[in-house]
């Protein structure tokens, strides 16, 4: 794969979240596309592929195994990292289980994140 | 001390090494009473500045480690911090291992061109010495900047994680350190433990280190298992080292002279000092002997013919070689031992407090 | 009041269970869920624990006080609600975040493999190699989890009252059996039980309180209560904070006295009369002196309740030490054993070593070990009089069984009382092993350094068999001389109290 910029999407029903990890993540080079809402996320999903998909597991009505079995579907080389407040061994195994990339439990720092996506996005080009 | 020299390998022991050697002892069991393992990686090339010859120092090194194992693994054992069936995995190939590195040092010895008896050998040991143990130092002085910066402070899991996910089989789970590690990790891990054991004389370093980052097991079973490992290998490095006449028994006995009485002092220091600070001693330690060996590597170059310069300068290199080893040795133990005394004294005064008592 | 605790594992039906059996005693149900969320709600990064569990890393010094919270969490919520009400606990581990109350029923439920992996299948729509590695690697987390929080095998049937196999039982059965068994009287709450509940969750709180506080969160400490008595351990490196310990606590109700004692190590006492002029009392603050550690007291109190008296009127308190808080009112002590304890325990804290105190009511090593909190970090254990209504020889038996199943189960030393001296401290026979010993390493070491040249000869002579012969003797010389030599060093030192 070339060098272009890789797309990230970003759910997390916390403005706070998108406003703290969308300037970090543009400034690694990445584009962001965040969201607060998964309905949202997933239709916009259902249209566009993006390379790396970031997601709270708790959302809203959608949560975000759901937005993890549409990104499967739509795209299979698409990295889906979930984060979440509310992490247990199940919740991770089951996320690991279906595909997702990483699981990782807020709290955490945007640099732990950061090397998450990176690894993804290394993935990525290698493939 | 009669005046006397054994097929040019055995030197005369006056009181100048007496001392030195029972010094070294100390130090080196203040160390690895502290640090938990080594304490060899100060020994040996301690032994060698003053005078050994590289695998006469290595071999008593040796000899003597498998004796204190021995008392340390019993201890261990009774505490259930012993995982024998990952010891007896490891212990196979750490044997192969041992075998190994002796014979590599025998080829090593016998390239010396002309110049010293020893040359060869000597830089050999004192290359991988320079490598692992400045590795060893460095990754655990990131290990520390890390968890000042960084709340995420722990050993990295890196291997851990990669190795979990390649599972390669068979997996063994190991029931007292209660992790599952594929057979062949255990076995490659044994292989480089005991061929830097039988090398350097310094196993421990590796040995705990790649149970806790490459196993995943708890600390303490680490270092059990690895005392309880220490133990035969030691005695097979031993009776290796011994059949080709390379022990030295009265260095082995001025060893333990110093380092038995050091081991106690420095195991009571692991109880009254903060982690943090014992990682940060115990790698500045390393890296500043590390830095004494690196040093004395031109004059084994010098002796083997590969650099050139006037011999006159060898004095320099082994005097800062010399200086460097000791101040770290000395400044490490006087730091431990400065701690280890204000703990034993402070012990007396604290009290314990009836604080607060409210009516009911 | 009563606690009913299942433990469950993946989809095997113990919530569906747990939640019937609720309905029909007509308890609360709370669900580890449920509780996990309050405790995140609260701050306590239970996710992190979580995740630590799945990476398979061991937990560094701030994750391990986040567990301390969460556990004190655990404790506090369910104590709560036990004292206001009767609830059925569904999780993991809920037969372990209660220790040392006897009256929990904790059940085990378990489930045919083949049935999980169908239910694993289609609930979280994974086929059956997914499935089967996702429960593989679930049970692996959950024994981790258990062993990493609570120090136990998860999987031994011992920790349970009742193991229930849903592989041919109906819910609806289950649950009806389970409610006949909580009907028995083992399982019902006396005074004595209510009494735990309130120092169980008091210590809890004030766990809690310290974990929560900027000035004293980063102390490894652990609480303990008895009867009001709040008793706080923090370790060498926080002496300078010490004081800071009871200001935190200043806001938490019920405390009738705060003890703050330092201790890198822990000793614990245990047995059922505790007597201020026994001799071993002397020997035990000269230990825990010299390894600065603080003397936790074990009183067992013997059968707690009788079957057949449970279901009538509840049976009086245990005695009490000598403490004023308000929550006492139902303690009448009888006055002499009290005092005895309350004696021994200024003693201990006079000589700077109490640590908390502890009634158990149990006449065996089983319920002994059952009471004891696994995860606390004991260096030794300290067996005194025990089974004393027993004859002399099987007094002596029983007590060493106790002594033997202690030292397996907590990996710790245990002595008895009477061997205390002779193992710990300065004996004269430990006076003639240090000379004998010292006096044979000092030959050995002067015949070598007398005989360097023939020992040296000895070591290089050539040919294979003098090769054998030089390291069989290397071999067997070393070891001796390290033994002789090192014991010794260990017992000199020991002299000096450096240890």
């Amino acid at each position: 794969m070339d060098a272009r910029q890789l797309e990230i999407l970003l759910i997390d029903d916390e403005d706070i979240v998108g406003k703290r990890l969308r300037p970090m993540l543009e400034k690694a080079g990445y584009q962001v596309e965040v969201f607060t809402s998964g309905r949202e996320a997933i239709e916009r999903l259902a249209r566009k592929t993006f390379d790396i998909v970031i997601s709270d597991v708790r959302i809203d009505e959608v949560d975000g195994l759901e937005v993890l079995a549409a990104v499967q579907q739509h795209s299979s080389r698409t990295k889906t990292i979930m984060i979440t407040g509310f992490a247990t061994l199940e919740l991770a195994r089951e996320a690991l289980a279906k595909g997702a990339f990483e699981f990782i439990a807020k709290p955490f720092y945007p640099k732990d994140l950061k090397k998450v996506v990176d690894k993804a996005a290394a993935q990525l080009r290698q493939e | 001390m009669p005046d006397f020299l054994i097929a040019d390998k055995f030197i005369v022991i006056d009181w100048p090494v007496v001392v030195q050697v029972v010094l070294l002892g100390f130090i080196g069991g203040v160390l690895s009473g502290f640090i938990g393992s080594g304490g060899a990686f100060f020994m040996t090339p301690g032994m060698m500045n003053a005078g050994v010859p590289g695998s006469i120092a290595v071999a008593s090194n040796i000899t003597h480690k498998f004796g204190k194992a021995m008392i340390g693994a019993k201890r261990h054992g009774e505490m259930g911090h012993v995982d024998k069936r990952l010891a007896v995995l490891m212990l196979i190939t750490a044997a192969a291992g041992i075998s190994l590195a002796a014979w590599v040092m025998v080829l090593m010895g016998a390239k010396g061109k002309g110049g010293s008896r020893s040359a060869g050998a000597d830089l050999y040991i004192s290359v991988v010495f320079v490598v692992v143990l400045a590795l060893v130092s460095l990754s655990m002085l990131r290990d520390i900047i890390r968890s000042r910066r960084d709340v995420e402070a722990k050993p990295s899991t890196r291997i851990v994680d990669f190795l979990n996910k390649l599972r390669l089989y068979p997996l063994i789970h190991f029931k007292v350190a209660d992790v599952k590690v594929s057979l062949w990790v255990v076995l490659v891990c044994g292989l480089a433990t005991g061929y830097l054991a039988g090398t350097i004389g310094v196993g421990g370093f590796i040995g705990v280190p790649a149970m806790i980052y490459v196993f995943g097991i708890p600390s303490q079973v680490a270092a059990g298992t690895e005392l309880f490992l220490a133990q035969f290998m030691g005695a097979w490095g031993a009776m290796n080292y011994c059949y080709r006449g390379m022990v030295d028994i009265r260095l082995v006995l001025l060893l333990y002279a110093g380092s038995l009485v050091g081991i106690h002092l420095g195991a009571y220091g692991t109880k009254v000092v903060r982690e943090v600070i014992i990682r940060l001693v115990t790698s500045g330690i390393i890296l500043i002997c590390v830095l004494s060996r690196a040093v004395a590597i031109p004059v084994y170059l010098r002796q083997l013919g590969y650099l050139d310069y006037a011999p006159s300068l060898d004095a320099y290199f082994n005097t800062a070689s010399k200086v460097l080893l000791y101040a770290s040795g000395i400044s490490g133990t006087l730091i431990i031992l400065v701690f280890v005394m204000r703990a034993y004294f402070q012990r007396r005064r604290i009290q314990s407090s009836l604080l607060a008592t409210r009516g009911g | 009041m009563q606690i009913v605790c299942i433990s469950r594992g993946t989809l095997a039906g113990g919530r569906a269970l747990a939640e019937k059996l609720a309905a029909k005693l007509g308890y609360d149900c709370l669900s580890r869920e449920e509780l996990t969320e309050a405790a995140t709600r609260a701050g306590i990064p239970v996710g992190k624990l979580e995740m630590a569990v799945v990476r398979r890393r061991p937990l560094d010094e701030r994750l391990a006080l986040e567990k301390d919270r969460y556990q004190a969490f655990v404790t506090a919520t369910l104590c709560e609600r036990a004292l206001k009400g009767s609830i059925v606990y569904h999780g993991r581990t809920g037969h372990l975040v209660l220790p040392g109350l006897q009256h929990v029923l904790r059940v085990r439920v378990i489930q045919d493999p083949e049935r999980r992996v169908e239910m694993v299948m289609e609930r979280l729509g994974l086929d059956r190699a997914k499935a089967l590695r996702y429960l593989e690697q679930v049970d692996e987390d959950r024994q981790r989890w258990v062993r990493t929080l609570y120090g136990t095998d998860w999987n031994d049937p011992g920790q349970y009252d009742l193991v229930v196999n849903l592989s041919n039982l109906v819910v609806d059965n289950a649950a009806a059996g389970l409610v006949h068994m909580s009907r028995l009287p083992e399982f019902q709450v006396t005074p004595v039980v209510q009494r735990t509940l309130q120092d169980l969750l008091l210590a809890a709180r004030c766990r809690l309180q310290l974990g929560s506080d900027q000035r004293t969160r980063d102390m490894d400490v652990r609480v303990t209560a008895q009867d009001g008595v709040v008793t706080v351990t923090y370790l060498p490196r926080d002496a300078q904070r010490q004081e800071l310990l009871p200001a935190a606590l200043e806001g938490v109700e019920g405390i009738a006295s705060i003890l703050c004692t330092m201790a890198s190590t822990n000793v614990l006492w245990i047995q059922e009369r505790f007597d201020p002029a026994n001799p071993a009392l002397d020997q035990l603050i000269d230990v825990a002196g010299k390894w600065n550690a603080a003397v936790e007291m074990l009183q067992l109190t013997g059968e707690e309740v009788e079957p057949e008296r449970a279901a009538a009127e509840p049976s009086p308190p245990a005695p009490a030490p000598a403490a004023d808080g308000g929550i006492l009112d139902d303690a009448q002590a009888p006055a002499s054993e009290d005092e005895n304890l309350a004696a021994v325990r200024q003693r201990l804290i006079e000589a700077g070593r109490a640590g908390s105190v502890r009634r158990v009511p149990a006449s065996s090593a089983r319920q002994v070990l059952n009471a004891l909190d696994r995860s606390a970090p004991y260096n030794l254990v300290v067996i005194g009089e025990v089974f004393c209504d027993k004859n002399h020889a099987a007094q002596t038996r029983l007590t060493a069984e106790m002594v033997g199943m202690l030292a397996e189960n907590l990996r710790v030393p245990v002595v008895e009382q009477k061997d205390l001296k002779a193992q710990f401290l300065f004996s004269p026979g430990q006076w003639v092993r240090m000379l004998v010993l010292g006096l044979l390493a000092a030959t050995m070491f002067l015949l070598v350094f007398t005989h360097q040249l023939p020992v040296g000869e000895f070591l290089v002579k050539p040919g294979t068999s003098n090769r054998i012969l030089a390291v069989l003797a290397v071999v067997a010389f070393v070891p001796a001389f390290a033994f002789c030599y090192g014991t010794f060093t260990r017992l000199l030192l020991r002299l000096l109290r450096f240890e």
